[in-house]
């Protein structure tokens, strides 16, 4: 009787196992998938395919699956979504930001120790006070405290700079913004772009395009489009299919032509 | 196979939708022309879902056969209602962080005129009526006393800086104490109760993120405060002083000579919060206010002064948790402990009045159409009232009669209330409550059933409709045998509300009609303190037009106009020639306007971002004069050496209209980091115009003279800082 017992509690354990890594791989298969679509959208800036990306986290999340990454990849389209719609002054800017701060905050939740998520739920905050500058009193100190709290936990984490960074850029001067820093704190992001080894890849590993392409476009506005150049060969070298890089660089050289 | 197409309510393809079966990864999301297709390998009973951002999820079963080929026409509706933070009830103004927020603290402290104070910022939203300078909410035809506020679930019974009949001068609770506001003006939820007309219900500090301190002297005062971070994400406090004193500020403007003891008060806040899991939270918030003036009163027999100083605290102990992932659990005992004394002549009383209190609310999140509210309270309330008080009420003189008080009276009041929150469709909801509230003193049970209707029309757009009945008890000294009358039932009153409201980006305009039907008011009489027997109602229109946004756009603000009809059965004050040698004041009661029935009230608030450092604002009031009681002859007494006066008809005369003009100037200035310094200038009551607040009359009543505002144009100047380091430049 007692072996009967061992053995259907052998085959209770080795079900659950079995079922549990099937399903863990099941789930990693997809945020796999998922984030290197996203990638590949961001790379073409393709609207469309950005958000079939995003789907693929929907999807996740909608089985009840509430992974911490699902919720923060489907926060990273919503930031980058967000981004497009912020430009085009389209009405989804507001939709996407909100969505992305709801999932951003649950990717926190289920691990609080995730400096990325604490980062880009940072820059989403500072987008709402962009588009509603009357929430800057309380926004204005959260965005600040998931930024330090990003620093906190990872201070190298070059995703964590790069973002501060860019908002330390666009904050105006009276209220603590500085273009210098914002500058010299990109550099430094770029630096550790250069020496992250991801060793997990379904952990996040976007940005280094993003670092080096704001710096261009920062040198391009201070006048300076041979520093520019060199970031958007840089970007092309890391990355040849990267879009943005590619749009700029011909309008650049045309630039330095003319100086020429 | 599964293939079809997703449009909108008005057939125009929907791209970019995520259609899958919820149970597995196969989906497709839709192109430009909202086609979608995709292959399933699982058969048998499966739900299809249908997900774009700002359009209501769509959810279907469908059962797959091997082999079969399904093709769906699929019809999403845009998102016009969120449960979450859904305000079904009308007349209500929110503050907080949300969309579609309607009175922040931003919009308190820079209301040009409002002085940094909420209750006097409310006085310029649609339906509070402006009877005087001072900080009284006055809310739709009814009194002062009619509204109630709550700060953490605990009742503030004396809101107000230097209390007069018509509330005080000033809030006690000053809007950077708080990070909510919620305030009703009527057809609120079954939550609140004993109160017959408004609640203005706030939130205090939560758990600091980061230390910070602030700073601020202006010529009235001097004020600092510190959010200190104990344990980052555990614990946490806050503190704060404020010293006001007038001296410099009277000086300056030319004002004070009429103070013997010019208006002064101190206060101060701690908290303390222990926040002892992701969603478990202790806070503790204690306040304490002191005030006092003295003023010279006009009295022909003696220099007359009045001095009145008070003394506020108040002690809440809040515990707050999700019992589950959706109910969220709160509950909060407090005690407010006030004390007043006053001193006029032969007038030299001390009030205190003790209020406990224990309350829970629970909030569920039942379904993710429906959330469920219920909860309780016990209020134990003790009013003492000692010293001495004219035996004739004119007769004030310190030699004159008069009687020894010393009474003290206590009621209890429990009070509990359920209410259902419903989505009936995607753009109907359905508020269902009902509240029963037991008071010792009259023995009754009291029944408040209420029910709101919130209809979108659009995104934009929407329609409420609020019905309900609501209660409020008397103080416990006025069921006091003696002064009191020991059979006081509850006074209760009907509210019927339709509003409208539209808001975009830019702009948002509300509409609402009111009708308020009163029954057993307290009418004042003369053998047994008061009766039950008074009535009335009051109905009427308030529009509401807010443009702009604070600090994005160069010109926001808003305009509130109300206009008001209201009429009560209230007592008149008339002379009975007992015999040769004996006059005595009686009463006779007669339907009349009411006290605040303020035919129109019209405020226009304007805030001018000059620059993005520099900020210029004005306030314009007028308000129709309120209605007052003329005293139209008197009888002198037989014995001693005074009149009485002989009243006229009820309310039959009003003051002149009331204009205030006030303007006010911001200057930002950016240190070091995060850190900030504002300077700020105000100029109130820039036309000098002296509003009439009541009539004095002469010994003999035969003439009058108007009582004007003390509030004559008026400077101030300050500045404030908020700092997170000590490295300031």
């Amino acid at each position: 009787m007692r072996k009967i017992q061992l053995f259907l509690i052998f085959i209770f354990c080795t079900t659950f196992t079995v079922n549990f890594a099937f399903s863990q791989i099941s789930t990693d298969k997809f945020i796999l998938a998922g984030k290197k679509q996203l990638a590949e959208a961001t790379d073409n800036w393709n609207e469309a395919n950005i958000i079939k990306a995003r789907s693929i986290f929907e999807r996740l999340l909608a089985q009840k699956k509430e992974e911490s990454l699902a919720h923060y990849y489907t926060g990273l389209a919503d930031y980058r979504l967000a981004s497009r719609y912020f430009i085009s002054q389209d009405a989804r800017a507001g939709q996407y930001l909100d969505d992305g701060i709801k999932n951003l905050e649950q990717a926190i939740k289920k691990n609080k120790k995730f400096a990325d998520a604490h980062a880009l739920l940072a820059t989403l905050y500072g987008q709402k006070i962009s588009l509603n500058p009357s929430l800057a009193m309380s926004l204005g100190q959260q965005s600040f405290v998931s930024f330090e709290n990003a620093k906190r936990l990872q201070p190298n984490n070059p995703r964590v700079l790069l973002l501060q960074a860019t908002s330390v850029y666009y904050t105006p001067e009276q209220f603590g913004g500085s273009k210098i820093k914002a500058m010299r704190q990109m550099q430094v992001a770029i630096e550790q772009f250069g020496k992250e080894k991801g060793t997990d890849p379904l952990l996040p590993d976007w940005g280094y395009e993003d670092a080096l392409m704001m710096m261009a476009t920062w040198q391009m506005e201070s006048g300076d489009h041979a520093a520019a150049l060199k970031f958007v060969n840089k970007t092309l070298q890391i990355n040849p299919d990267f879009g943005w890089a590619k749009a700029v660089k011909d309008s650049l050289a045309k630039e330095l032509k003319k100086e020429n | 196979m599964v293939t079809g197409t997703v449009a909108d309510q008005n057939n125009k393809p929907l791209p970019f939708v995520n259609v899958f079966f919820k149970d597995g990864f196969e989906g497709d999301v839709t192109d430009s022309t909202g086609y979608f297709e995709f292959s399933t390998t699982k058969t048998g009973e499966r739900i299809l879902t249908a997900m774009f951002i700002g359009f209501e999820t769509y959810e279907r079963k469908i059962t797959v056969q091997p082999g079969a080929k399904i093709k769906l026409t699929i019809k999403l509706l845009p998102t016009v209602l969120q449960t979450e933070g859904m305000t079904v009830s009308a007349s209500a103004f929110t503050s907080g962080d949300e969309k579609g927020v309607t009175l922040r603290n931003m919009d308190v402290v820079t209301t040009p005129g409002a002085a940094a104070d909420i209750y006097l910022a409310i006085q310029t939203y649609p339906g509070v009526s402006k009877l005087d300078d001072g900080s009284g909410l006055f809310v739709r035809g009814g009194d002062v006393s009619e509204t109630v506020t709550i700060l953490d679930q605990a009742t503030v019974v004396h809101p107000y800086r230097w209390e007069s009949p018509t509330g005080g001068v000033f809030g006690t609770i000053a809007p950077f104490l708080v990070r909510g506001t919620f305030f009703s003006s009527g057809g609120f939820s079954v939550k609140y109760g004993n109160a017959l007309s408004a609640v203005l219900a706030m939130e205090s500090l939560g758990l600091p993120e980061q230390t910070s301190y602030n700073f601020n002297l202006g010529l009235a005062g001097i004020s600092a405060g510190a959010a200190q971070v104990l344990v980052p994400g555990k614990l946490g406090m806050h503190l704060s002083g404020n010293y006001i004193a007038t001296d410099l500020m009277f000086k300056l403007n030319h004002s004070k000579e009429e103070f013997s003891v010019l208006p002064n008060s101190q206060d101060g806040n701690f908290s303390l919060i222990y926040r002892y899991s992701d969603s478990g939270q202790l806070k503790f918030f204690a306040f304490g206010s002191r005030d006092e003036v003295g003023v010279k009163v006009d009295q022909p027999s003696f220099d007359a002064v009045f001095t009145g100083s008070g003394l506020n605290r108040l002690y809440n102990l809040q515990w707050s948790d999700l019992l589950r992932e959706n109910w969220l659990s709160k509950t909060s005992l407090s005690l407010n402990r006030f004390q007043s004394e006053i001193a006029l002549g032969i007038i030299n009383l001390t009030q205190r009045d003790d209020t406990y209190k224990l309350r829970t609310d629970q909030e569920i999140e039942a379904t993710k159409k429906m959330n469920i509210n219920f909860g309780g309270e016990i209020e134990y309330t003790i009013n003492r009232f000692s010293g001495t008080v004219p035996a004739y009420r004119v007769l004030l003189d310190p030699n004159s009669e008069f009687f020894r008080l010393d009474e003290k009276f206590g009621a209890r009041r429990v009070g509990f209330y359920g209410e259902s929150v419903i989505k009936l469709r995607r753009d109907v909801a359905l508020n269902l409550g009902l509240r029963r509230d037991h008071h010792n003193l009259s023995r009754q049970w009291v029944t408040d059933p209420r029910a709101s209707l919130l209809y979108s029309m659009t995104k934009h757009s929407s329609m409420r409709f609020s019905w309900g009945i609501f209660h409020q008890f008397a103080a416990p000294i006025s069921y006091a045998p003696g002064p009191g009358n020991p059979n006081l039932q509850a006074m209760r009153a009907q509210h019927i509300i339709l509003g409208y409201d539209y808001r975009n980006e830019k702009y948002q305009f509300r509409a609402e009609s009111y009708y308020k039907k009163y029954d057993h008011l307290l009418l004042a009489d003369a053998s047994r303190g008061s009766l039950n027997d008074g009535y009335g109602f009051a109905g009427g229109l308030d529009l509401f037009f807010k443009y702009g946004e604070l600090f994005k756009d160069p010109v926001n603000g808003w305009i509130s106009y109300g206009i008001i009809r209201s009429k009560r059965y209230q007592a008149r004050k008339i002379v009975l020639q007992k015999s040769p040698d004996m006059i005595s004041d009686s009463y006779s009661y007669e339907y009349a306007p009411s006290p605040f029935d303020i035919t129109y009230n019209l405020t226009i608030v304007t805030k001018l971002n000059l620059t993005p450092q520099f900020n210029f604002g004005f306030t314009y009031r007028i308000a129709t004069g309120r209605p007052v009681t003329p005293v139209v002859s008197a009888v002198k007494d037989p014995v001693y050496n005074f009149y009485h006066p002989i009243e006229g008809a009820v309310n039959s005369e009003r003051l002149p209209t009331y204009h205030r003009f006030d303007t006010s100037a911001t200057y930002y200035q950016p240190l070091k980091g995060s850190n900030y310094v504002v300077f700020y200038a105000g100029l109130s009551n820039i036309t000098n115009r002296k509003n009439v607040l009541d009539y004095d009359y002469s010994i003999d009543y035969s003439t009058r003279e108007p009582r004007t505002t003390n509030f004559s144009r008026f400077i101030y100047i300050g500045f404030t800082m908020a700092f997170q380091s000590f490295d300031l430049f």
